[in-house]
């Protein structure tokens, strides 16, 4: 993923800012330990967002930490969670998601593009067969992202003008893997929270991509809004972050939930911001 | 919270029966979040009234039953020339719950300039507008956005969406 999913730093505590930094090392270290140096390269926000969603939803998932050093940062000992459950199952989303990305970077990215996908894809590839050997749900997972990729290539195909239907593969495929880390109780809110996520998440980058995708005649959903293409993309995009903190409001969360909410209720919208304010100091300059 | 469902099927049961506290009021319906999207039976507090005069009932009794694909296909067979104001209402919401947001706020959009009048779809349209400027729902205050909520605009539409919200806290809902 992409790295949309983050917290409003200036309303983040001392503390609350120390522990997402700890899970966001944690899942670092997770995805370093079980499935290789090439996997470090991967981690993304989303991601670590998606690890701490996982803790704050279920309270019988205990945190620890401990003091480490890092490759990134070798003077200073980080503080990292250890691994536990959903560490674990954001680190192999993570590794699922990111081998079909690399398969589908060969088929239709430009010829730097297909090279670096070749080259990775050895890596993506054994990462993908570890985390498939762990269980069932990486299975579920899998089979999830192989139809979301499907899924997606018919939409570019069919050039569809509605955001919404270019969004949907993503979404579901987010509705699924979010809404394994619930229970019956809470599985239909975690869906459509997980539909949204994934809809916010690929809508955004459709916003960030799309001067690039109209330079390389790319297919982007929003390329059909013309002049208003940016105030377009904002209102669907804000209706989708306006849904996702009511939907949030519904779940029962257990630690970070401050983390959680700072993350949904402002950090999606200022990400929204930055790209549109990233577009217009481009075009200035 | 800790079983919504069970919770959500009781608030309904009650709205039936017109038990809650502002079941009669024409303002009974409820944007407040997942458990009470459009369409759904919060609009059976509009009374007898509304439901009777309703081209669509069977519609909307799918839309509350959760049978979104069974209402949608009756919608779709329903010809161009008959797609009145409520139609669009009715596809909105089922966009809506599907998660199709953009297409459910231009159906929404749809319905309100064709009846300016209804206040069904004046606040479903309105409230959306309202998200796609804020990014942030009408009457929330967990966020810093919010304090600067609807209070500079004090016409009835508003009112009401701060009602909506009022009773949503009130029935334990959102809040």
């Amino acid at each position: 993923m992409f790295g949309y999913i983050k917290p409003f730093r200036p309303e983040l505590k001392i503390r609350e800012a120390e522990d997402y930094k700890a899970v966001y090392c944690g899942l670092c270290k997770e995805l370093g330990r079980s499935y290789g140096l090439f996997a470090r390269m991967t981690l993304s926000y989303d991601f670590a967002f998606m690890a701490m969603f996982f803790m704050s939803l279920n309270s019988e998932i205990c945190p620890s930490f401990e003091k480490c050093s890092c490759i990134a940062h070798p003077f200073k000992k980080q503080c990292r969670c250890l691994e536990n459950r959903a560490v674990s199952l954001a680190a192999k989303a993570a590794m699922i998601l990111t081998y079909y990305k690399i398969k589908d970077d060969l088929s239709d990215k430009g010829f730097l593009g297909r090279i670096r996908a070749v080259l990775l894809l050895p890596f993506a590839s054994s990462a993908r067969k570890k985390a498939l050997s762990s269980g069932e749900e990486a299975k579920k997972i899998d089979l999830c992202a192989a139809k979301m990729i499907e899924e997606q290539r018919a939409v570019e195909a069919k050039k569809s003008s509605l955001s919404d239907e270019a969004a949907e593969p993503t979404a579901k495929f987010l509705s699924e893997i979010i809404s394994l880390g619930g229970n019956e109780e809470n599985k239909r809110i975690l869906e459509r929270f997980g539909y949204l996520l994934g809809r916010y998440i690929y809508l955004c980058d459709a916003l960030d991509d799309l001067e690039d995708d109209i330079k390389k005649g790319n297919y982007n959903p929003f390329i059909f809004g013309g002049e208003k293409a940016v105030s377009e993309a904002k209102a669907v995009l804000f209706m989708t972050t306006a849904e996702l903190s009511d939907d949030l409001e519904l779940l029962e969360l257990d630690k970070y939930k401050e983390i959680v909410e700072n993350t949904i209720c402002l950090g999606l919208t200022a990400e929204v911001e930055r790209i549109i304010s990233k577009k217009g100091g481009e075009q200035n300059g | 919270m800790k079983d919504i469902n069970a919770a959500y099927d009781q608030i309904q049961k009650d709205r039936k029966a017109g038990k809650t506290s502002y079941g009669n009021s024409s303002y009974g319906g409820s944007y407040g979040g997942y458990n009470q999207n459009y369409g759904g039976s919060s609009y059976n507090s509009y009374g007898t009234g509304y439901s009777a005069n309703s081209q669509f009932s069977d519609v909307r009794r799918l839309i509350q039953q959760n049978r979104i694909a069974e209402a949608d296909e009756i919608l779709d067979g329903v010809p161009e020339y008959n797609r009145n104001a409520e139609w669009y209402f009715l596809k909105g919401s089922i966009y809506y719950r599907r998660g199709w947001l953009g297409e459910a706020s231009r159906c929404f959009q749809r319905a309100y300039q064709m009846e300016p009048g209804n206040r069904e779809y004046a606040a479903a349209y309105q409230r959306m507008a309202y998200q796609q400027q804020y990014g942030t729902s009408p009457g929330r205050t967990t966020q810093t956005q919010c304090y600067a909520c609807p209070c500079d605009c004090c016409d009835c539409c508003t009112a009401m969406m701060c009602m909506d919200c009022l009773g949503d806290c009130f029935c334990g809902n959102g809040c």
